[in-house]
């Protein structure tokens, strides 16, 4: 029998076999639950593609070598080099990811000082260190061309920009944020994929985005196991009008998540539910509970917007958590800096409150029960 | 003399042209303005202070005066041919033609620019949407009130058909914008503050020869336009011709506002304030001397609305249509007291 | 007819009303002479500002023609007619900030080009209606500080300006006190005659029209029916016609002084003798007879007579002297009290 045969493709099947994994993962694709954006690992540095509603937005060459800007490559698409040294945000949404990378420091300028959170920051803007630009649509050109940072994060298509031709040309480049796109509560969190590879960072954000999504996971099957099937009311009216939530929608995925029935998951309306007062009466007897009714701190400031919210049943049974413990304890509320990038974060305070038994003494992070 | 009031005039919108560009949310040393302005307009590599007085602030600056003249001039017109104080360059709905063109832009945005790409190939971006639904909606309201004209005689009713369409398009909006997501409605909102920094140095032309062609034909119509103020019938009976003085003050001011209102939003209350205070200051009717003086002085309020809405040495800035109010407004007040306290009574 | 300056034939004037033509005259015919000044009279509403503006040619007719100088109205270009016919109209002007200057020179705007520069010659012309219409002292004053008297004289100018062979002006003298109105007519007049301007203009002073104008045209609606005269005021009092269309409700037209009487509902018989008097006298002493009431008739018992000699009024009755006075004034007190006596007034009439 000729054993060098033998032995050359047995270790060669073991090769291929030993070698699947890898053949694997270089095929498949980088983000696996974010819609909105798209990583991939090209020679010396990444490729990437932002989407809006399945259309491609934005796509820029991330190059760890300056030499790599003069290519035929980076004539003919955007080209970045990596690691970033300086760059501007627009949304409180960023800064969870940013910090959590440890780059706040490099941040030149941001928003509004009055909607930050992160204490660091806020004194920084506070000593004029990190500089104001003003929301999105109106951004404070002249701030910026002083500043001159490589990249600004912002939530508007750069093609919406009427002054993006003049910052690209001065070395700014405006880069397209979708994050709020997502309707997968872990698509969201994957953003910080998105944010890290800027500064080459990759590895770190993947570790911090595997543990995030460990414990989303196991919360979730813990959830599965005791499912109480409540059903919830989001939200308060907004100018006669009731916005809930979309169905497919990030919240709703999370309070489904943490075993909860979404009121109105079968509705038929798409991106962002409009209610009537009227319809939500009809529900009410089938309501447990009622979450997030705005910045309200008690049930006296609720009854002060609209004394017919005496009539929805969670009122009557006490069942209603808002979002902003922070704030009734003096702080300022970091819900939407850092609740919405941290999943399972939220995915436990609702877990808490809602099976208080699992979490015998483990007091939420931001809710709380309205007196 | 008359032309030497406006020679002074041209001087202070020199002066007010440079402070313009002096000031805004950076600080740059008013001495060294000049070089940089100089460094931004000869060199490519350009220092920040170069760029931002080149490529931001003085397309602004000529925006703003370019505005002024548009809004001025229209809303001399508008005055002269209804020989009415209260009426201005919007009297006609253009700018409510207008927002409703940049409210449908807004909202159908993802269909249209769908719409385009698969069509013409042309991708296309939001403002550019809505740059084009502002146009057509002032274009389709010009329309509606020239064929208008054709058939109603009398001007007070001309006058009352604009301001019914123009409410009748003002609802139409509040119905969009009712039905609009938050991010629509920001966007809209946005637009409606009205600026000047939204016109480019590669769309200045744009919004630059519709204004210049109205102003050079407005030549034609300075001596009929003297005659309007005596009515219809003396103007008839002095040879003018009444209906094509009136067609051209209404396409002029049309095409006039719809543009400023196209590239910038609505600009409130310049239109209606500057003839008043072109005809106090210079103590005359005759156009000849009011159009010239009007554009000056309109493009003089408008630099210095710029200026105070860019609240200079801070980061934020205010909604210049919210100063061009604050200006404008108590102008038109004091001019009413003013005429009231001569006893000579509004017209 | 080919040398009148306006006229027009079969003309019937009159306006649409909500797709339905309104006539208000038909068969019209009218020929203006070079220097004639003629009067527009009629009742409210008979259609003398339609009239004139479809002269004019800012309103159309419905049928018929009008010629300026020969050429059809409506062929002639707008400009060469403003050359030819002026108006003077009661319509509002925007003058706040207007020069009577300013606004003089308007009227010649026909002839300026497009910047409206004004031509020395244009001076002239202008210089001319300023000395003639003596405006001199407000030339450099603001339209809105003219009296009346004054702005409508600045009005003239300036249709005099367009140097015109025909003005037509609506109510020129309606807002007037006597004195202006009466001056502006021996103006107008004036200017017919020293300079061949044509006058046509509407008005409701019958008495001062009689009085100065060429022709008079009168304008009634009878029945629904427009109808109109055109002659001489002499030829007009004749035929009664004034009588016609203007006598009603006690009022009398006395051809003799071609002015209007009040009708008195009651007359007392008197019988006067006044041969002693001086014409005027007897005038005006036959006004004040006729004022308080009193009718001329030779049975009465009451009669009045002048005594030279004494130089004194004598009312006698039956023979008797009853009264007498030495003035005229003294004269009417006394015949008033008697048309007291003939007629008491009432208590009820007083009391209520």
């Amino acid at each position: 029998m000729p054993t060098h045969l033998i032995n050359t493709s047995h270790f060669f099947g073991l090769l291929i076999l030993l070698l699947q994994p890898v053949l694997h993962a270089s095929q498949e694709p980088l983000i696996q639950r974010a819609r909105a954006f798209q990583i991939e690992e090209v020679q010396n540095g990444y490729k990437l593609q932002t989407f809006k509603e399945n259309k491609l937005i934005q796509q820029i060459l991330l190059v760890r070598d300056s030499a790599q800007l003069n290519s035929q490559e980076c004539k003919r698409q955007k080209c970045l080099k990596i690691p970033l040294l300086n760059y501007a945000s627009l949304s409180t949404t960023h800064l969870n990811s940013l910090s959590e990378l440890d780059v706040l420091s490099s941040m030149r300028a941001f928003s509004r000082k009055q909607d930050v959170s992160n204490s660091w920051l806020s004194k920084q803007m506070q000593k004029g260190k990190i500089a104001s630009l003003g929301l999105a649509e109106s951004v404070n050109m002249e701030v910026l061309l002083k500043l001159a940072p490589q990249v600004v994060f912002t939530y508007l298509p750069p093609s919406d920009m009427i002054h993006k031709d003049l910052l690209e040309r001065q070395g700014i480049v405006p880069v397209f944020v979708g994050e709020y796109l997502e309707n997968n509560p872990l698509g969201y969190a994957e953003w910080i994929l998105f944010f890290s590879v800027f500064f080459d960072k990759l590895e770190m954000a993947q570790k911090i985005y595997s543990r995030i999504e460990r414990r989303y996971l196991s919360l979730r099957k813990l959830a599965s196991q005791h499912s109480r099937e409540k059903t919830v009311l989001v939200n308060i009216p907004y100018a006669g009008t009731w916005y809930m939530p979309a169905k497919n929608g990030f919240m709703a995925g999370v309070l489904q998540d943490a075993g909860l029935k979404y009121i109105w998951a079968e509705s038929k309306q798409g991106n962002s539910l409009k209610l009537s007062f009227e319809e939500v009466l009809l529900k009410s007897e089938k309501l447990d509970l009622w979450l997030n009714p705005s910045d309200v701190k008690s049930k006296n400031e609720l009854l002060a917007i609209d004394s017919r919210f005496a009539l929805l049943r969670p009122f009557q049974t006490g069942m209603i958590w808002n979002n902003n413990l922070k704030e009734v304890q003096g702080q300022t509320n970091d819900f939407f800096e850092t609740a919405l990038a941290r999943p399972d974060l939220l995915l436990k305070d609702l877990m808490i409150v809602f099976h208080p038994e699992l979490f015998q003494g483990v007091k939420p992070r931001w809710y709380h029960r309205l007196k | 003399m008359k032309l030497i009031q406006l020679l002074l005039l041209c001087c202070a919108l020199l002066l007010i042209f440079a402070v313009n560009l002096s000031l805004g949310s950076v600080s740059i040393p008013f001495l060294e303005v000049p070089s940089y302005l100089w460094e931004g307009i000869s060199s490519n590599e350009q220092s920040a202070f170069a760029t931002i007085l080149y490529e931001y602030r003085l397309p602004k600056a000529l925006t703003a005066m370019l505005c002024g003249v548009a809004l001025s001039q229209g809303g001399l017109y508008m005055q002269s041919l209804f020989q009415n104080p209260l009426a201005g360059p919007y009297v006609l709905g253009i700018s409510s033609g207008a927002s409703l063109g940049v409210a449908l832009a807004i909202l159908f945005a993802t269909g249209l620019k769908e719409f385009f790409y698969s069509a013409f190939g042309l991708s296309l971006a939001s403002y550019h949407l809505q740059l084009g639904g502002a146009i057509l909606g002032s274009s389709l309201l010009l329309a509606l009130i020239l064929h208008f004209s054709h058939r109603i005689r009398s001007n007070t009713a001309l006058l009352i058909l604009g301001l019914m369409i123009g409410y009748v398009a003002g609802s139409l909006v509040s119905i969009l914008a009712y039905f609009g997501s938050q991010q629509e409605l920001q966007s809209f909102l946005h637009w409606s503050f009205g600026s000047f920094d939204r016109v480019p140095w590669e769309r200045l032309p744009t919004i630059a020869i519709p204004i210049i062609l109205c102003t050079l034909g407005s030549l034609f119509f300075l001596k009929s336009l003297n005659t309007l103020c005596l009515g219809e019938s003396y103007a008839a009976s002095l040879g003018v011709s009444v209906q094509r003085t009136r067609q051209f003050l209404l396409l002029s001011t049309s095409v006039l506002a719809g543009t400023v209102t196209a590239f910038c939003g609505p600009v409130a209350f310049i239109g209606i304030a500057v003839p008043h205070l072109t005809r106090i200051l210079f103590q005359t009717q005759d156009h000849r001397i009011l159009v010239p003086a009007c554009s000056v002085l309109g493009a003089c309020l408008c630099l210095i609305s710029d200026t105070l809405s860019q609240l200079p040495g801070s980061s934020q800035t205010l909604p210049l249509n919210a100063i061009t109010s604050l200006i404008g407004a108590p102008l038109i007040v004091w001019i009413l007291l003013r005429q009231q306290s001569t006893s000579q009574g509004v017209n | 007819m080919s040398t009148s300056l306006l006229s027009c034939y079969n003309l019937s004037t009159g306006y649409q009303l909500k797709s339905m033509e309104k006539l208000v005259h038909e068969n019209l015919n009218l020929e203006i002479q070079s220097g004639e000044l003629i009067g527009l009279l009629g009742p409210n509403g008979a259609g003398k500002s339609t009239l004139l503006r479809t002269l004019s040619g800012l309103q159309d007719s419905i049928n018929g023609k009008v010629f300026l100088k020969g050429d059809l109205m409506k062929a002639v270009p707008p400009k060469t007619r403003a050359k030819t016919l002026a108006v003077v109209l009661t319509s509002k002007i925007s003058d706040q900030f207007l020069k009577v200057g300013e606004f003089l020179a308007l009227g010649r705007y026909p002839y300026t080009g497009w910047s409206g520069y004004l031509s020395p010659n244009d001076h002239e012309i202008l210089d001319e209606v300023i000395d003639q219409l003596k405006l001199g002292n407000f030339v450099h004053r603001n339209m809105t500080e003219l009296s009346d008297g004054e702005r409508q004289r600045v009005l003239i100018g300036r249709a005099l300006a367009q140097e015109p062979s025909v003005v037509l002006l609506d109510e020129p003298t309606s807002f007037l006190d006597l004195p202006h109105k009466v001056e502006l007519m021996h103006l107008l007049w004036e200017l017919s005659r020293k300079r061949g301007v044509s006058f046509l203009y509407s008005t409701h002073d019958l008495e001062l029209a009689l009085k100065v104008c060429d022709k008079i045209m009168i304008l009634n609606q009878k029945q629904g029916k427009g109808t109109y005269f055109i002659d001489s005021p002499e030829v007009l009092i004749q035929s009664g016609i004034i009588e016609d269309v203007f006598c009603k409700g006690g009022l009398q037209f006395d051809p003799y002084t071609a002015s209007f009487q009040i009708q008195q509902s009651s007359k007392f018989p008197l019988n006067w003798e006044l041969n002693s008097l001086d014409k005027l006298q007897t005038s005006l002493t036959e006004m004040a007879l006729s004022r308080l009431g009193f009718e001329r008739k030779g049975e009465a018992t009451l009669s009045l007579q002048f005594n030279r000699e004494e130089q004194s009024y004598q009312l006698t009755q039956e023979g008797q002297i009853k009264q007498s006075c030495q003035s005229l004034g003294e004269l009417i007190e006394i015949l008033h009290q008697k048309s007291n006596d003939f007629a008491p007034i009432s208590t009820k009439i007083n009391n209520g």
